[in-house]
């Protein structure tokens, strides 16, 4: 590469990279400074020193490290959920034909465009029904039932499961299961790296499900704990900003721990697609 | 499996169809846990919207049933065809540049430079984090007056932009925030893309002397289309259901003009905040109907002969 | 992350076990069995107050809810389960009408003996049909016009409450009013836009949307009254434009405006004042409270319900009772904003103290006549989405330049179409 298309191609990501974590910075400054800076005329754009007395006010306000760790159970469980039922339902789709395998899948796929939100109501009432209101069974298990997660992994393991192995395999008298397990795991793992990744931040974000669905105040979720620093009549926003701060960087730090691993697996399952 | 010629066995003759049976006990079992989880949880509230889009109903009183009538409504109502309009609208102001970002950014990625890990984290972050927690720093920086966007701006001359009371800055507006969010995840496919694109191809055009530019546009495009397509078709999908960036930008009315109102915001609004149920369920099918055309479109497009094969 | 088979054979096991132990129980009708469960939006039950609460009524189980208390309860009521025993209402209450069967009527449980003590007005509000009482008041929200004194001042023009109650007695008097000192401070605003002109409009009239028995009242002359001053505020240049400063998303203008001295003045409910103090804490001592032209009016205020689940109402109502009464409601005040709904809370000499944010005024005595004159008007489940449907298109002509002739028969189109579909046309 030439000197020029260096300096070109730094540049333009650099500069990129800096508009694109600006609403960060913006994010602290909001987060250190008092509510009426934030609403001055014209308001302040540097740090303020107000950060550790809001921060200690989130912690005062609301049960943090209670809803933490809940949000925490939750997002590991179901991405465990998700990456076993949806990886052998996606591989079962991907390499085997069986009566009805068609419909099924032509289910799943209907199953994307229903918007989330209409079920709140009856899904509440299943709960009822189950006696898991209040519980996180009820934020966990109808996540397990990902039809997204079905259709990327079987695009990929469609081109990534070589029918030779799989062949092979029947030969020497292996069982559906025994497969799944010690051949298409294995070969699956990127999609699952991605998929995993890919539930846990919605399984972390998710708001109005549990919002509904979680009815003791002391038992909640991160996000929901968070809007429980939103007032009714005043919102006092210095301090909401620094919770959603808190909340972030939990995210921020498994992420970046997984991240090359998953950012190179990533590649390859939207590639088979 | 029992061929004619054999003397049918009655243990024999049995068996074949049980081992047929059999056979697929093993796929049904793999696949089983996702339906029944997803007849619980996901069919039962999808038949109950249906027969509720047939009621009226508060969410507090007793429901009545009325027919059709909702959807009558609903194919009359100028807020809903509005609505349509602007998801429409949004999607592409935000797809388009979405898509182009994100492909010279792999681009960029992809060529031989240092620190390509924190360049992924950072244009990565975004997605991992929620919009609602993002609201008030968007808010406040397509603030008229006091945004960074009109500060920057004033900077180079141009006048600045209502961001949030101009029924087209909303859109865009909305559209930022999408590219924001959507940028570094598609960016980082499109690098996986990249990344296993025959490199022979690339010695080949070299020594023919084509240039960067030419490469990219004849040899790279063209490789990369079936990642670019499955990009575009995933957004359409999820692109149509736009609704946490309008909310809390605009409000559950989308602003002046509903500039700002999506499909799933006019559901969400007439259902939680006017408690019309039996509406919403209708807007919620509504949803689906356009949803599902469009994917059809975009997934005819995909299985267009010729589309899949590399370019010339 | 090393996926091994181990962690799925875990997860399998997990899910297993899961949906093994769901079968079992049924979730009880009540939240918490045994206990009183209380639901309130943050804010809106003084926490001070909550909390002695809990000290007297050792059952008690206070939960704050956030933002959408509603949707929560909404689900609770269909799925008829984990209902909370009491809980709070807003202003929206009058949705609740239609299925009383799922609460408990206070008249029964004693409320007629305390209504005296609360305005009548209000209490009416929380009166559904055939008298049955599904609310018990905890606050109001009295209108008035709070304005920057000093700015009036600086400008030559008067700056003491009665004073400008005075010149500003009518609405045609504020434009008047507002459109002369405009002039002298260019670049000012004096409303904050056409939807609190509407608004504040309408909650003066004795008359909103619907009569008592629920018939529409179709083109009355009050909205028109109410959309014709706020479009006239509007070609005056008297209104900056704000609409929709609640938002997170839009907040910023608004309060900015606060603190820049740009908005010059506003009608609004006197909940306002807790927003107002911690957003713009350097324009402390500049601004005072009058009447509000055209009068007194009511926006928003909440009140406390007692569900059917409740398996201990009298006990549950003793509580409300003493939550709310006229001795706890200036201590709910002073913390945490809540203007009192009762008359003798209003009588409380620790309200009448002069306040340093409004140069020394005792604020108390405005809002408490507003409070006092305001006119029982008949709140029907469907005025709010009336008014969103009439308030949408005045901030079309304001911000999107709108044509005025045009925004009416949409509105009025709009109204129309959502009745039909109610069934109430």
């Amino acid at each position: 590469m030439t000197r020029t298309g260096r300096i070109v191609t730094y540049t333009a990501l650099i500069l990129g990279a800096l508009i694109t974590l600006f609403p960060y910075y913006w994010l602290v400054v909001m987060a250190s400074n008092t509510t009426a800076d934030i609403y001055a005329s014209p308001p302040t754009w540097t740090f303020g020193g107000q950060f550790f007395h809001n921060i200690a006010q989130v912690f005062a306000r609301i049960d943090f490290f209670g809803s933490l760790l809940n949000t925490l159970i939750v997002a590991i469980v179901t991405t465990l959920l998700v990456l076993f039922f949806d990886s052998l339902a996606a591989f079962t789709f991907a390499k085997y034909r069986f009566p009805g395998s068609n419909v099924l899948f032509g289910i799943v796929l209907a199953t994307f465009v229903v918007p989330t939100q209409l079920s709140a109501i009856p899904q509440f009432t299943i709960m009822a029904h189950l006696g898991w209101v209040g519980d996180l069974k009820a934020l966990i298990i109808p996540a397990a039932a990902n039809a997204f997660g079905i259709f990327w992994m079987r695009q990929y393991a469609q081109t990534a499961v070589p029918d030779e192995l799989l062949e092979a395999a029947r030969m020497d008298g292996c069982g559906f299961f025994r497969t799944y397990l010690t051949i298409a795991l294995p070969v699956l793992r990127p999609a699952l790296a991605f998929l995993g990744i890919f539930t846990f931040v919605n399984a972390w974000n998710d708001y109005l499900w549990p919002l509904v669905v979680l009815v003791d105040s002391n038992h909640v979720t991160l996000q929901v704990a968070l809007s429980q620093l939103n007032g009714i009549y005043v919102k006092d926003y210095s301090v909401v900003m620094a919770g959603t701060l808190v909340a972030i960087v939990p995210l921020i730090i498994v992420f970046l721990f997984g991240a090359r691993h998953f950012i190179r697996n990533i590649a390859a399952g939207a590639l088979k697609g | 499996m029992a061929t004619l010629t054999r003397v049918p066995d009655p243990v024999r003759s049995r068996a074949p169809r049980q081992r047929k049976r059999w056979k697929y006990l093993p796929h049904y079992l793999a696949v089983s846990p996702f339906f029944v989880l997803f007849a619980v949880f996901g069919l039962y509230p999808v038949l109950y919207s249906l027969f509720l889009a047939m009621q009226r109903w508060d969410g507090v009183g007793p429901m009545k049933f009325v027919g059709l009538s909702n959807f009558q409504f609903l194919v009359a109502d100028p807020t809903f065809w509005d609505a349509m309009g602007n998801t429409l609208i949004i999607w592409v102001l935000s797809t388009i540049p979405m898509t182009a970002l994100a492909l010279l950014i792999a681009v960029g990625l992809h060529s031989s430079i240092r620190f390509k890990g924190v360049f992924r984290v950072a244009y990565f972050l975004p997605n991992v984090t929620s919009v609602v927690a993002m609201s008030l720093v968007f808010g406040s920086i397509f603030s008229s007056e006091f945004g960074i966007l009109n500060w920057f701006f004033g900077l180079v001359g141009i006048d600045p932009v209502s961001w949030l009371t101009d029924p087209w800055a909303i859109r865009v507006a909305i559209s930022i925030m999408i590219v924001w969010r959507w940028v570094g995840y598609n960016a980082i496919i499109f690098l996986a893309g990249l990344q296993a694109l025959p490199t022979d191809v690339y010695e080949a055009a070299r020594v023919d002397g084509a240039g960067p530019v030419r490469t990219f546009l004849r040899i790279t495009l063209p490789l990369l289309r079936p990642v670019l397509l499955f990009s575009v078709v995933m957004s359409a999908i999820s692109g149509l259901q736009i609704f946490t960036e309008s909310q809390v930008l605009l409000g559950n009315r989308g602003g002046p003009d509903e500039a700002g109102l999506t499909m799933v915001l006019y559901f969400y609004d007439q259902s939680f905040v006017h408690s019309d149920f039996g509406y919403g369920a209708a807007i919620a099918w509504g949803i689906f109907v356009v949803v599902v055309l469009f994917a059809i479109l975009n997934w005819r497009l995909i299985q267009r002969p010729g589309f899949l094969k590399a370019g010339r | 992350m090393t996926l091994t088979r181990r962690s799925f054979l875990t997860a399998a096991g997990l899910g297993v076990a899961a949906l093994g132990s769901a079968a079992s129980c049924t979730s009880p009708t009540t939240a918490n069995p045994g206990r009183l469960t209380l639901w309130y939006t943050n804010g809106g039950v003084a926490d001070q107050v909550v909390a002695d609460a809990r000290q007297r009524f050792g059952s008690l189980f206070p939960s704050q809810v956030s933002g959408s208390l509603k949707q929560r309860l909404m689900a609770a009521m269909a799925g008829e389960a984990y209902l909370p025993d009491i809980t709070m209402l807003g202003d929206d209450i009058a949705t609740y009408f239609a299925d009383t069967a799922h609460f408990a009527d206070l008249n029964a449980l004693g409320a007629q003996s305390v209504a005296s003590q609360y305005l009548p007005w209000k209490w009416q509000a929380g009166t559904g049909p055939d008298g049955f009482q599904l609310g018990f008041p905890i606050d109001i929200g009295p209108a008035a016009l709070y304005y920057r004194a000093d700015l009036f001042a600086q400008a030559g023009f008067p700056s003491e409450p009665d004073e400008v109650a005075a010149a500003v007695s009518t609405w045609d008097d504020y434009f008047v009013f507002g459109a002369r000192l405009q002039e002298k401070l260019p670049g000012r605003h004096l409303i904050t836009d056409t939807k609190t002109v509407y608004t504040y409009s309408l909650a003066q009239e004795p008359q909103k949307y619907f009569d008592r028995q629920n018939h529409y009242l179709g083109d009355a002359p009050q909205i028109r009254r109410a959309w014709d001053r706020a479009l006239t505020a509007f070609h005056k240049g008297l209104t900056g434009g704000y609409a929709g400063s609640q938002d997170p998303g839009q907040s910023v203008e608004r309060h900015a405006a606060w603190n820049s001295g740009k908005e010059l003045s506003f009608v609004n409910a006197s909940w306002i004042v807790t927003d107002l103090k911690k957003s713009a804490p350097e324009t402390a001592g500049k601004w005072r409270v009058c009447r509000s032209p055209g009068g007194a009016g009511n926006q928003g205020g909440s009140f406390l319900a007692i569900t059917k689940a409740c398996p201990n109402p009298d006990q549950a109502f003793e509580v409300i009772r003493w939550l709310l009464s006229p001795e706890n409601q200036p201590r709910a005040y002073l913390d945490a904003g809540l203007f009192p709904s009762s008359p003798a809370a209003l009588e409380d000499p620790r309200l009448h103290e002069p306040e340093p944010f409004f140069g020394g005024q005792v604020t108390m005595t405005v809002l408490s006549q507003s409070a006092r004159e305001v006119k029982p008007a008949y709140f029907s489940p469907w005025d709010i989405a009336l008014s969103d449907a009439y308030t949408d298109e005045l901030t079309n002509v304001e911000l999107a330049g709108k044509d005025p002739g045009q925004a009416w028969d949409d509105a009025r189109r709009a109204v129309e179409r959502l009745l039909t579909r109610q069934g109430v046309l």
